[in-house]
């Protein structure tokens, strides 16, 4: 990376690990501020970095040097593919000893500038980011920016743009307004320069959403391509007033689904543009779809016990693993980089995969991340962190989720029912069908140097409290005015100094709103006009009721039950109607999703180089193959990672 | 938007707005013989191949058409008024239908231009904007003699402009023709302009305000995009075991592992005899490596795997590229699709490359699971041996021969043939050659013990063996030996999809009967 500081730097090698990481390929960051933060302490003022200070200049290159040592050093030994140098290397002699360094080792050189001659994005990057950093802790926000300012006036004074033509290297104007790229090799390098064009900082939400239960759900079966349960119907119902309510009305909306009837039965009411991607069908279960675990643990003992101890890369016979349905959805992960609000209405192990790209999991857990039906979940990724919501509709649906067994430990679970299913009296009574909300915000980058934050207080980032809490943005509806009032709020804090702090209120534990909207941001208390009345007209409340009753009643025959169900919900003339909301807002920091480095390299078979077969779930004879896909000659020696 | 449940048709009208742009006009600028000729090609390949409505205008073509070939240089120098108007008055009858081809509904129209002058861009982009359509100018820029010249001798001297001209000629007399454009040429330095600067092939690239999803695929599809020489083959996979089945994903039948061996002989003694004696090329060309790719069936990978054994070829799996799945069609003949699924087979006879049976791909699905691949085959350097199922084989081929939609599905790869393609500026050449069956003499056992031998990658289980237990599926190896006769053999996946299926009945009972026993066999191992 090339860049002054605030550029953005720290953000694209996060982002562009994050996606690397998700595609299987070995990649770290090295991040030079951390190193110099433990060698010479997190406090330093900004004559620190002044280029006529000869002592934090000798400070800075040994904080340098030592990162490039445990960069070659990893490379060597984890086997790594692609490592980022994380610091601002603005002139030309440190780009060339760098330079010198890696091709003694052997290894390519790519650099990435990143350039903004926006004062006022710097500004706000300052803002959002900067001051949060350990750098500045305990320390007044308007003098840590004068002072965070007065080290970039010294970064300039050194500083040389890349000139030298015979490098690789790509150069970012302006947040991508304008990109150069020079002497790229490679494909994986082509790839992350398409990556990083796609890139967009403006604010969005992305929604997931499983379709609603379908018959094969109820049955317990695998796959097919099945039409949705009288339950899954109602979700479907459910789904446009949920959309709008966290939306807001105003917002645009692409629906994305799958080819498969149940995805696109769930996204029939929904009135926003919609398109069906093949990419998004349900992972492959070739011989096994259309069973259920217990036939398939009874005709394939093997490839079931196979399957469990390495599910990632397990692959149904004449089938796909969830490492083929990562490798498929990476061209739509390269779309939704670049969308602005998309709802994703897919299935069970899609958006295993999407999830785990947004918030970061390993492989490992990934086959295990817990979606459950008739769940929205909203994701707002941030710079460093994505916060999650999740909306769970009070709509009975059986549980999917099979979690990795344990010695001794039933074999399947799957149909148990839900978490948090309400008590029969609920149930009974129905009025209403609820809606939980869980809010996390959690840090998407494994050894970011903001993660330490997660574990004091600052749950968020700054600007994510000011967003929060910003009485202004609640009911706006619309995230452009959010982010408009967050770009307010800064200037005002960065001219007015701690004011802004003060105006920051109703942390959003104390919001409990019974139906009424929760606002975008899940903050707001005051319900926007224009969202349609959320409380049942009082004649209709009987025939919600009754609905409840009839689908609760049809656990195992939920299916015949379907047509009276829809006839008797006929007077529900908006989505509206045919749900009470009540909204629990309850909002906690997960610390347990910041991973700590024990879990960064997780240890699968692939990256160890161990055999295929047996973890792959082929059969013995297939060959080894290394984790591009190829396939690898006798020879251990001959082995080339690519 | 109706929700269709048709979900052929649904993909079908979405389609369009796959990648939520609308019109876009890719303007090239650039002197003559700087390559926007072989990028546009290029390029609308491509993008045709992905679905999108595409078209180049060339300005050529239409001088050519309305003035005829014979033209001197005069004619394209800027201070010639005489012909000025007549040259703008060309360039416009180009632009006119291109504007009418938008409103027709085309999304990307490619216009093969010099495009020079800042005045003349300036009005295309006003042109375009007032029909809403988005500008993007790619500029290609070559400061490097050598590139120039051999462009010029590759390319333009065999143009029409030149036909029965001596070579050198030609070659100074389209010099005089660039020296013209020259005082007038100014680059492009408006950055509120979306375009994308080329700077000698692909060595450096300047992209300035492009946005939109289509935008940066072609920024993307740019990038990998070379004009080195090299060869590309397909060979389609051995038979496995059983044909019938996709699910099943059976393993290679022992005619397959003999096919494997015998296509990899032939390839290897085909590249070691032309490699040194290429007369055609005046350069010597300095030996390229082989890289085979296969897919993650295992069919495939088995017919790959016998590469294994020459440790300087890389043998690279890639699950995109796997078969057609058949969805519902699979293990069913064409008459049980018929009699099953008559309404679905009218439709996929009226569009057989879109239209999808239930759970199934069509092979525009399969054509956008393969994009990453073809970028990947553009930048490769090295030779490619790409072992594949037909329809793979099939999608990739059109795809290098720019062919439409409509021809990929009733395209033939025949089994026991090996597909040379050598990828030019303006075409592609294709040599077919039969393999031949080398090993003939040599019985199963040994033949398998070969396999065996090559690694201990492949361990020899009891299991393993199982495979070339003397059942009855020796007698098919023994006798009509399928896979070397160049005819088509029925598979799974174009069971009926492909339209045609009265051809190749009878064989397909034949080998049904014959494994009948497959998939159960195939679960056992």
């Amino acid at each position: 990376m090339v860049g002054l500081p605030a550029r953005g730097k720290t953000l694209i090698s996060q982002k562009v690990c994050r996606y690397l990481q998700w595609l299987g390929i070995t990649t770290k960051v090295f991040n030079v501020g951390n190193y110099r933060r433990k060698l010479h302490g997190a406090h330093q003022l900004h004559n620190f970095f002044d280029p006529h200070n000869p002592e934090g200049e000798r400070s800075r290159r040994e904080a340098a040097t030592e990162a490039l040592n445990d960069m070659i050093y990893w490379f060597k030994k984890e086997q790594g593919v692609v490592a980022f140098y994380d610091a601002t290397n603005s002139t030309r002699s440190r780009r060339e000893m760098l330079l010198a360094a890696c091709t003694k080792h052997n290894i390519q050189v790519m650099f990435i500038e990143s350039i903004c001659q926006d004062e006022a994005l710097v500004l706000h990057n300052i803002m959002d980011v900067k001051l949060s950093s350990p750098d500045y802790k305990d320390m007044d926000p308007e003098q840590a920016a004068a002072d965070f300012i007065a080290r970039i006036v010294h970064y300039e004074e050194a500083y040389e743009t890349i000139t030298e033509d015979n490098l690789t290297y790509i150069k970012l104007i302006n947040v991508g307004s304008q990109v150069i790229i020079n002497h790229i090799q490679g494909y994986l390098q082509s790839r992350i320069v398409y990556y990083l064009m796609n890139l967009h900082i403006a604010p969005r939400s992305i929604f997931f959403s499983r379709h609603g239960e379908s018959l094969y759900n109820v049955m317990g079966k695998l796959g097919g391509d099945s039409d949705l349960s009288a339950r899954g119907k109602q979700y479907a119902k459910t789904l446009p007033l949920l959309i709008t309510t966290h939306l807001g009305n105003s917002e645009q909306l692409t629906v994305w689904t799958s080819t498969l009837r149940r995805t696109i039965q769930t996204a029939q009411h929904l009135t926003y543009p919609k398109l069906a991607w093949k990419a998004l069908d349900e992972l492959d279960a070739g011989v096994c779809d259309g069973m259920t675990y217990e036939e398939i643990e009874q005709q394939y003992p093997e490839d079931f016990s196979n399957r469990d101890e390495d599910k990632f890369n397990y692959r149904y016979r004449g089938g796909e693993s969830y490492r083929d349905v990562v490798v498929r959805l990476e061209p739509v992960i390269m779309d939704l980089e670049r969308q602005r609000n998309i709802l994703i209405i897919g299935h069970q192990a899609i958006l295993r995969c999407i999830y785990a790209y947004f918030m970061n999991h390993s492989h490992e857990k990934l086959p295990y991340i817990k979606i459950p039906l008739h769940t929205l979940i909203q994701l707002t990724p941030k710079a460093y962190t994505c916060e999650e919501k999740r909306y769970k509709v009070d709509i009975e649906a059986v549980d999917t989720h099979r979690p990795k067994p344990r010695a001794g430990a039933p074999k399947t679970d799957a149909g148990q029912p839900m978490d948090h299913i309400p008590t029969e009296a609920e149930a009974k009574s129905g009025k209403d069908a609820a809606i939980t909300t869980t809010t996390m915000s959690t840090t998407t980058f494994r050894d970011s140097p903001y993660s330490t934050r997660h574990n004091s207080d600052y749950g968020t980032s700054r600007s994510d409290k000011v967003k929060d809490k910003e009485p202004a943005v609640a009911g706006s509806g619309a995230l452009e005015d959010t982010a408009r009032a967050i770009q307010a709020a800064l200037v005002d804090r960065a001219t007015s100094g701690s004011v802004a702090d003060t105006a920051v209120t109703l942390p959003l534990s104390n919001i409990k709103t019974p139906g009424a909207d929760s606002g975008p941001d899940g903050s707001g208390p005051s319900v926007p006009a224009s969202t349609p009345p959320l409380s049942p007209m009082p004649s209709q409340v009987p025939d919600a009721a009754a609905d409840h009753k009839v689908t609760r009643g049809s656990d195992a025959e939920g299916a015949p039950q379907g047509p009276s169900i829809a006839s008797s919900s006929s007077n529900i003339s908006t989505p509206a109607a045919a749900v009470n909301l009540t909204i629990e807002t309850d909002k906690h920091v997960s610390q347990n999703l910041v991973k700590s480095d024990t879990s960064l390299r997780p240890a699968t078979a692939w990256q160890e180089g161990t055999e295929y077969e047996r973890t792959a779930g082929a059969s013995p004879r297939d060959p080894v193959i290394s984790p591009g896909g190829r396939l690898l000659p006798k020879k251990k020696e001959n082995w080339h990672f690519p | 938007m109706a929700t269709s449940m048709y979900p052929g048709q649904l993909y079908k009208t979405e389609s369009g707005r796959l990648f939520h742009a609308g019109a876009i006009a890719i303007i090239f600028v650039g002197l003559p013989a700087r390559g926007k000729t072989h990028i546009s090609r290029s390029l609308s390949r491509y993008l045709r191949w992905l679905g999108v409505p595409t078209k180049v205008f060339s300005v050529g073509n239409y001088r050519r058409q309305i003035i005829g070939v014979e033209v001197t240089n005069d004619f394209f120098s800027p201070d010639n008024k005489a012909t000025a108007d007549l040259r703008i008055q060309i360039a416009n009858a180009c632009l006119d239908d291109m504007v009418k081809w938008f409103a027709e509904g085309g999304q990307v129209g490619i216009l093969d231009g010099s495009n020079t002058t800042e005045e003349r861009r300036q009005e295309l982009v006003e042109r375009f904007k007032a029909y809403n359509i988005t500008p993007l100018f790619i500029e290609t820029i070559c400061d490097n003699p050598a590139i120039i010249d051999a462009n010029i001798r590759s390319v333009k001297v065999s143009s029409p402009d030149y036909v029965g001209w001596k070579d050198t000629d030609a070659v100074d007399d389209f010099k005089r023709r660039i020296d013209n454009h020259l005082p007038f040429y100014k680059t492009i330095t408006d950055l509120n302009l979306s375009f994308v600067k080329l700077i000698n092939v692909g060595e450096r690239i300047i992209v300035n305000n492009v946005h939109g999803f289509l935008q940066s695929k072609i920024v993307y599809y740019l990038m990998n995009l070379h004009i080195c020489p090299r060869k590309i083959y397909f060979a389609r996979n051995g038979v496995s075991l059983n044909e019938q089945s996709y699910r099943a994903d059976a393993p290679l039948a022992p005619a397959g592992h003999r096919y494997a061996e015998n296509l990899k002989n032939f390839l290897l003694n085909l590249r070691e005899n032309t490699a040194p004696s290429s007369p055609s090329s005046s350069t010597p060309e300095t030996p390229r490596q082989l890289t085979v790719w296969t897919s993650s069936r295992k069919r495939s990978f088995q017919t790959a795997a016998h590469f294994l054994d020459h440790e300087e070829i890389i043998v690279r799996q890639r699950s995109v590229l796997a078969e057609r799945n058949p969805g519902v069609c699979d293990q069913l003949t064409p008459q049980e699709i018929e009699e099953k699924y008559p309404d679905e087979c009218e439709r996929a006879k009226n569009d057989p490359y879109r239209h999808r049976f239930p759970r199934a791909e069509s092979y525009y699905d399969l054509a956008n699971r393969l994009e990453k691949v073809i970028l990947e085959l553009e930048r490769e350097k090295n030779d490619v041996l790409i072992v594949a199922h037909e329809s793979v084989i099939k999608c990739l081929y059109g795809y290098l021969f720019g062919l439409s939609e409509t021809d990929i599905p009733s395209l033939e790869i025949p089994e026991g043939v090996l597909l040379e393609l050598v990828p030019t500026a303006y075409t592609t050449e294709e040599t077919r050659h039969v393999i031949p069956d080398t090993i003939a003499g040599v019985n199963w056992q040994q033949q398998a013990a070969n396999f065996l031998s090559l690694a201990g990658k492949v361990p020899a289980s009891p299991v393993y063996m199982d495979h070339y237990l003397p059942d009855d599926k020796r007698k098919r190896q023994d006798g009509s030996t399928a896979y070397s006769t160049p005819s088509s053999s029925p598979t799974s996946s174009t069971l009926g999809l492909s339209g045609s299926p009265s051809a190749t009945t009878t064989k397909q009972r034949e080998i049904s009967e014959e494994i009948g026993q497959g998939p159960e066999l195939a679960f056992r191992l």
